[in-house]
Order: C-alpha cells, then sequence, then structure tokens
C-alpha cells in the first residue's frame, strides 16, 4: 500500500505504570478471573499490594495473554513458562 | 494479492483432518511464538503460521481456499475471487477475548513491509495497540524514533516522532494521548509496547547489562587493562592477576540508566590460541614441564570423597 504521511507529529511518551486491574483488563482483552488465577500462581504481583501493576509486571501480564492466547496454555502453565524465561 | 500455501506452511496434507491441523499449528506456534522463541525470524513465521491456520481450522474458508486449485505456486501473483476474505480484514469478527486480532493489532508493527512501524486496528474503545522495535543502542541514547501510524478509519498515516523514556525495558509500554482512533467526536489512545531487538554482544537482565568478555590464557594469569565496549562509550576494564574464565567483573553505572542505574558485567571467557607457531607452542611444551598445576585435583577429591560415604 502506498504510504501517505499526512503530518509529522512530535509527542510526549506517557510510560504506562501502576495501572489498575481494570484498566489492564481491558487493555490486554482478558478477564479479571485471568489476572487473579497468575496472582495466585505467583506468575503476577501487585505493586505493594494494592490492586494495580507496575510497568514490568503489566508487561508480564500482556506476555502471559498472548500466551494464554495463542498457545492455549492455563495459568499454572504460564506461570512456568515465565518462570523458565526468567531463568533463561 | 500472493498465493500462500497455507498447507505447506503448517507441513500437513491436502486432506489433513482438524484435529492433524490444530495439532501441527500449536506445535509450530510455540517454536516460532515471538514471546518464546529464538529464531531470527520467528515474528513472520508466526504470523504466517496464524494466516494458514486462521483459514485452514475453519471450515468454510478452507472450502474457499482449497477451490482456490491445486495449481497456484507459493508466492505467485493471484486474483482473489469475490467475497474472499483473507486473515487480517476482517477485524473482530469472533469477538472472543482472546484472538489473533489481538495478536496481529500489538505486533503489527513488525509485520509490516517497511521496517519500524507502526499500527493497528480499531478497537472497541478507540485505543491502539503497536509494537516498536527498538535497538539496544537507541533505547540508551533515547533519540527521537520515528513511528507511522495508519489511521484504522481513514487509512491515512501519520508519522510520529517519539523520544522513547531510555528507563523502559523490554515488554514494557508507553501511551501517545489521543494517537488512537477516532470516531465522533471521541479520540483513543495508542499504546506502545517496547520490544528490544537481541543485541550481538550484550544482554539486558533489568537494569544490568551483560556480556562475556573473551581474553587470554596470559591475560587471565597475569592481568591486563582491556578496552571495553560499553553502551556509553569504550572504557578500560583492568582484569585482576589469576582470574579464572566465568569470573564476572562489575563496570559500575555502565548499564542501563534509571532511578537505580544498572552496572556492566563482564565476564570472562578465557580463550585457547589454536594457530599456534612453534615458537609459541615450545613455551606452553615448557609451561607443562615445568607448573606444578593440576586443575582436576579438587575432582579427583570428590570421586575418593564420594566413594567412601
Amino acid at each position: 500500500m502506498k504510504r501517505v504521511v499526512v503530518e509529522t507529529l512530535h509527542l510526549q511518551t506517557e510510560v504506562i505504570s501502576d495501572v489498575s486491574l481494570g484498566d489492564a483488563c481491558q487493555l490486554c482483552h482478558v478477564e479479571l478471573e485471568f489476572v487473579h488465577a497468575l496472582i495466585e500462581e505467583g506468575a503476577l504481583d501487585l505493586a505493594d499490594d494494592k490492586a494495580v501493576l507496575d510497568r514490568g509486571q503489566f508487561a508480564r501480564l500482556r506476555k502471559a495473554a498472548r500466551l494464554h492466547r495463542d498457545l492455549g496454555v492455563n495459568p499454572p502453565g504460564i506461570a512456568l513458562a515465565l518462570e523458565l524465561m526468567d531463568q533463561l | 494479492m500472493e498465493y500462500q500455501d497455507y498447507y505447506k506452511i503448517l507441513g500437513v496434507e491436502r486432506d489433513a483432518d482438524a484435529d492433524s491441523i490444530k495439532k501441527a499449528y500449536r506445535k509450530l506456534a510455540r517454536k516460532y511464538h515471538p514471546d518464546v522463541s529464538k529464531e531470527a525470524d520467528a515474528e513472520a513465521k508466526f504470523k504466517q503460521l496464524n494466516e494458514a491456520y486462521e483459514v485452514l481450522k475453519d471450515k468454510e474458508k478452507r472450502a474457499a481456499y482449497d477451490e482456490l486449485g491445486q495449481n497456484w505456486q507459493a508466492g505467485q501473483d493471484f486474483q482473489p475471487p469475490p467475497g474472499w476474505q483473507p486473515f487480517g480484514a476482517d477485524p473482530r469478527q469472533s469477538g472472543s477475548a482472546f484472538e489473533f486480532e489481538d495478536f496481529a493489532d500489538l505486533f503489527g508493527g513488525m509485520f509490516g513491509g517497511a521496517g519500524r512501524q507502526q499500527s493497528a486496528r480499531s478497537q472497541a474503545n478507540l485505543n491502539l495497540h503497536a509494537a516498536l522495535n527498538l535497538t539496544l543502542e537507541e533505547l540508551y541514547n533515547g533519540k527521537p524514533v520515528e513511528l507511522y501510524v495508519r489511521h484504522p478509519n481513514t487509512g491515512e498515516e501519520r508519522q510520529l516522532r517519539v523520544k522513547v523514556p531510555s528507563h523502559l525495558r523490554d515488554g514494557e509500554s508507553f501511551r501517545l494521548k489521543g494517537q488512537g482512533a477516532k470516531q465522533g467526536g471521541r479520540t483513543g489512545d495508542l499504546y506502545v509496547e517496547i520490544r528490544l531487538v537481541p543485541h550481538p554482544q550484550f544482554e539486558v537482565r533489568g537494569n544490568d547489562v551483560h556480556m562475556r568478555l573473551p581474553v587470554a590464557p596470559w591475560e587471565a594469569v597475569l592481568g591486563a587493562k582491556i578496552e571495553v565496549n560499553t553502551l556509553g562509550g569504550v572504557v578500560n576494564l583492568t582484569v585482576p592477576p589469576r582470574s579464572q574464565s566465568g569470573r564476572s567483573l562489575r563496570l559500575p553505572k555502565r548499564g542501563l540508566p534509571g532511578p537505580q542505574p544498572g552496572n556492566q558485567i563482564v565476564t570472562l571467557e578465557v580463550q585457547v590460541p589454536t594457530d599456534l607457531d612453534s615458537e609459541s607452542l615450545a613455551h606452553f611444551e615448557a609451561l607443562a614441564k615445568s607448573c606444578n598445576f593440576n586443575p582436576r585435583s579438587k575432582h579427583q577429591r570428590e570421586r575418593y570423597e564420594a566413594r567412601r560415604s
């Protein structure tokens, strides 16, 4: 497809961190139960036990959501996969 | 459009049943999933795989695809029949929480033909998602990078120049306000996930940057000052005398920046010369005679202890 660039914008970025569980579910297209299951498996940690995910944990949830969706891995499997990937 | 042999991509026969297709897909998906795979072209392969599976897992799509005929060769240009919908052209038709479209959204940037880029597709809440491939140097230097975003409604492209905050790590995201889809008077945001491109020398762990440094046997024994690459430029590293292979040395604050700047961890790797002239070889032979060193004495003791217990 032909690329027509209509404008060039110089933008400020806003780091995604301290995402509420509700927002996180919406952004990753997952159900709240899925997030809770990952927390129970120890695959995901809440920031200071508040119901928010810091930027690293949000990145982890995104990865978990993709593993679930694309490979059909369940939360215990995701926990194991993330653990093994951490060790690499 | 280019003809793709979906059966060949999945490695199945043309008369394969649904189960074999699913099995073949899952196996290859695990191999090439961009979150898991170390293969260089994993993203492209995974996308191709999903395109094939999206069609072959669906009875109607598969029948329509089969009707295209078996005479097409992969890569050949062909005219799709009316109503033919290849994967990717029909957003969110199933509406389930986990579907490939989301993945295509997220990794849309990597699949675009034109290098770094771009974009996503309309979502219920007008937010768009994109992935941005970054080299470690780009992240470290914090120079502005360009993103192209294709607007899902109008097809227009915008070029965005953004400075990626250098304390972000692989898989983490930033938001560009108001750069999502527009509908009515409302505008969504653009979420950009950064993906660090593997570096030939450096590996990031947390804020630290790890590297392996080959050293000569005499450098490890006698000690040496060695020029070492860091993200911030070349620095001098002092290798202390009698350093074992595998020893890690720390270059403080030479890792990634952030509230707690990382270090560079240099792991020594003693390498043995394989192309020795006769004079050098004679030195080693002399050393073998004169040096009273048995690197396996501990092993032998352990074997002895094991037998006794």
